[in-house]
């Protein structure tokens, strides 16, 4: 049994007496066998003595036992990690940053408030997942559209608070920036609302999202302000037609105007989110058996060069790059914009373009079963599981971790970016996560994000402390190159947040004041977002 | 004696659903109607060697398997899962537990670690793991398993073990898992009744 550190075992029982009469005998789990499902599946410190240790969970029901959970933690002052679905996966599910913290598990508090098809928005509670809100719109036959994550496990509320994202148009697939208003327990055990929230008896929860004076809604997004209750999300209404088309183009430095075009037509609104893919890198994603020469080439240190990929790809008759657009709305408007951006990339000599699939909404049976991007068309699943990471074709298949910097949304950053890791590959003597053909991901559509995968294993640590150690020396090396991390993991939380250090840290220096102020027991997730409570910074020095 | 794959499956499958015949079902429960069996290969699915241990609904799970997890998350009977799967698979499988108030009662992992031996990591409660490691051989093993699981209360003391057998089965390397999951709530509900304070 663990115990939350500086605390008896007859205090923790106490505390845990009192966790059950708030949320009930059956809500409070404290036995090995219970908490080894709130251990993070894809750890890259599986059974070390770095992996975080969960003391007790305990699942409440609705706000006010919140509050009581609060009260109690605060009394004892027992560290605790909120979790609404918990499926983060590698970046941390519910492992807490801070061991033996009790986790509050949310997923009983999953009710949907409030969706109206004709303004377009939605208010729910953490426990709710995608699926859960999908089949509610489908079941009241709601004109909507979800935007997803690749996985349909997690929900709108957790993802957003960990900047999660999506696959469709600007305002919704950025999640945080598409969320409108929340309910939130402080320390204190209050309840504030933000936005228009806070005005009794609001008409516009979910759709302005300002209210008035300073905005707080950030602190607790990926921070430890507070626990979230509730939230509002603004959803796209369901369009009439969806069209998945592509651009392809030959040479490698052609990506330089075809991310130039992508970003014209995004920003006017005539396309929505595009997939930026080299089909060599396509098999490893898609767990089909990549060539061998292929092979060979990616097995070169750094990644290798883009010439040799050039000669492969046109010896292939492979594009070098994809651009795979979604476009959303009327079937006239839509293909006008298509017949456009044709047009636009129209420029780039050899470029080649493809339909790739359509639909009509509302979306038949068979057309969901037929179609290969059923997230782009607000079909939650689970496909995710058997790609990347999780295929076939990586070893160990155990978990991964994201490595997941911020660069600038230009076909010049991304070469850049390719040279930078490429190299520290090299530096670091490990096969390359990274080579000319990796790709960005658009899901904030001002700015690119990269996703390397490290495969994590719960057999081999010192195949896992190479991960750990190749992981955090790209964060420093991104970090000189003026990129980071817009996610991560718990155990490099800290390691992300010290290279946002400007002015010696002034950010982080300033919410840790705001949470000394907020929190003055430091239960709110310690450490999350690289935010430690005072007690425990002073300890640490 | 050796494990072909018949006998596999019943090692790996067939015994661990025996587990749920023990206080995790009531006793007048239909194994038929309160365990759901599910299998990552379609070769195993279609395998005659799975007809013995096989009990109730089958699924493939593989790829996306969306409609088994909604399944699972809608339906309001607390039934047990047994699985033969890979770890990415059983990793989500827990997830669901954690989701649906089950748990993980038993899980070992079986991998080939030379071209003819089979190595199994076994965890689960301590008179079900130790029942695993009886001699095999002789049709009463499954009788002689369910005995020594009779005294098998929820939440009881987990152990790991390893046994090593030779096989005459080929392998794709990677290691495959057995597990059960099963009800959790009302287990919850008995501990509380029968613990003590934490020591």
């Amino acid at each position: 049994m663990t115990i939350p550190k500086r605390m008896s075992s007859g205090d923790f029982n106490k505390a845990l007496e009192r966790f059950r009469v708030a949320v009930g005998d059956a809500w409070v789990l404290t036995a090995d066998d219970d908490l080894q499902s709130y251990r993070d599946p894809y750890s890259p410190v599986w059974d070390e003595p770095e992996e975080t240790k969960v003391s007790a969970v305990v699942a409440p029901a609705s706000v006010e036992q919140v509050q009581q959970v609060v009260a109690v933690a605060n009394e004892y002052k027992i560290p605790l990690y909120a979790v609404s679905t918990g499926k983060n996966l590698g970046y941390g599910t519910t492992s807490p940053n801070y061991s033996a913290s009790v986790i509050v598990d949310l997923k009983r508090m999953n009710r949907i408030i409030e969706v109206d098809d004709r303004r377009n928005f939605c208010i729910v509670e953490p426990g709710v997942s995608y699926f859960d809100l999908y089949n509610y719109l489908v079941e009241k036959q709601l004109r909507l559209m979800i935007d997803l994550p690749s996985n349909g496990m997690g929900g709108p509320l957790g993802n957003s608070l960990d900047h999660g994202n999506g696959y469709s148009a600007a305002p919704y697939r950025d999640h945080f920036g598409g969320h409108c208003g929340m309910e939130v327990v402080l320390a204190n055990g209050e309840v504030i609302r933000t936005g228009m929230g806070a005005l009794p008896g609001s008409k516009t929860w979910g759709e302005y999202k300002y209210g008035y004076g300073p905005s707080v809604d950030g602190l607790f997004a990926q921070g430890n302000f507070g626990i979230v209750t509730k939230m509002g999300f603004w959803l796209m209404p369901m369009p009439d037609f969806f069209l998945s088309a592509q651009v392809g183009v030959p040479r490698y430095r052609d990506v330089i105007p075809m991310v130039d075009e992508l970003n014209y037509l995004e920003d006017l609104g005539l396309m929505a989110y595009a997939r930026i893919q080299s089909p060599m890198e396509i098999p490893r994603v898609l767990s089909r058996a990549p060539d061998p020469e292929l092979v060979a080439l990616m097995a070169q240190p750094g990644g290798g060069e883009p010439d040799s990929y050039e000669s492969y790809a046109n010896k292939q008759n492979l594009d070098f790059w994809t651009a795979t657009m979604n476009f959303y709305g009327p079937e006239t408007t839509v293909r006008a914009n298509w017949e456009y951006a044709r047009k636009r990339f129209a420029r780039i000599d050899g470029a080649r373009f493809r339909e790739v699939e359509s639909a009509t909404f509302p979306l038949s049976a068979e057309a969901i079963q037929k179609s290969r991007q059923q997230v782009s068309i607000g079909v939650p699943n689970l496909s995710a599981f058997a790609l990347g990471a999780r295929s076939k074709f990586t070893e160990p298949t155990d978990g991964h971790l994201w490595f997941s910097p911020v660069i600038p949304r230009s076909g010049e950053a991304l070469i850049e970016a390719h040279r930078v890791f490429g190299e520290a590959f090299k530096e670091l003597g490990m096969p390359s996560r990274i080579g000319p053909y990796s790709g960005p991901r658009t899901w904030f559509y001002r700015a690119f994000m990269f996703v390397l995968d490290f495969q994590c294993s719960r057999s081999d640590t010192e195949a896992n402390q190479r991960v750990r150690k190749a992981f955090r020396y790209l964060i420093e090396v991104g970090a000189k190159h003026g990129w980071a991390e817009y996610r991560t993991a718990p155990m490099f939380q800290d390691d992300v947040a010290n290279s946002y250090s400007f002015n010696n840290h002034a950010l982080r220096r300033f919410t840790e004041r705001l949470k000394d102020a907020a929190d003055p027991n430091g239960i709110f997730s310690p450490g999350r977002g690289g935010i430690w409570p005072k007690s425990i910074r002073e300890a640490r020095q | 004696m050796q494990l072909d794959r018949r006998r596999f499956c019943w090692t790996a499958i067939g015994s661990a659903a025996a587990l749920l015949r023990g206080p995790v079902l009531p006793a007048d429960a239909q194994v038929t109607d309160n365990v759901v069996f599910v299998v990552e290969s379609a070769v195993l699915l279609r395998s005659r060697a799975l007809a013995e241990p096989a009990v109730g609904l089958s699924f493939q799970v593989q790829g996306d398997f969306s409609e088994f997890w909604q399944a699972q998350r809608r339906s309001q009977k607390q039934c047990a899962v047994v699985g033969l799967t890979s770890q990415g698979i059983l990793a989500c499988i827990e997830l669901l537990a954690r989701d649906t108030g089950r748990r993980i009662l038993f899980r070992a992992e079986h991998k080939q670690v030379k071209e003819d031996y089979l190595l199994s990591v076994l965890e689960g409660p301590a008179t079900f793991v130790e029942a695993m490691q009886l001699d095999n051989k002789g049709p009463l093993w499954s009788t002689k398993i369910q005995e020594h699981i009779a005294g098998y209360r929820p939440g009881a003391r987990f152990v790991r073990c390893t046994r090593k057998m030779p096989i005459i089965l080929t392998s794709t390397g990677n290691s495959l898992f057995s597990w059960v999951l099963g009800p959790c709530l009302h287990v919850a509900a008995a501990r509380a009744e029968t613990s003590g304070e934490i020591a």
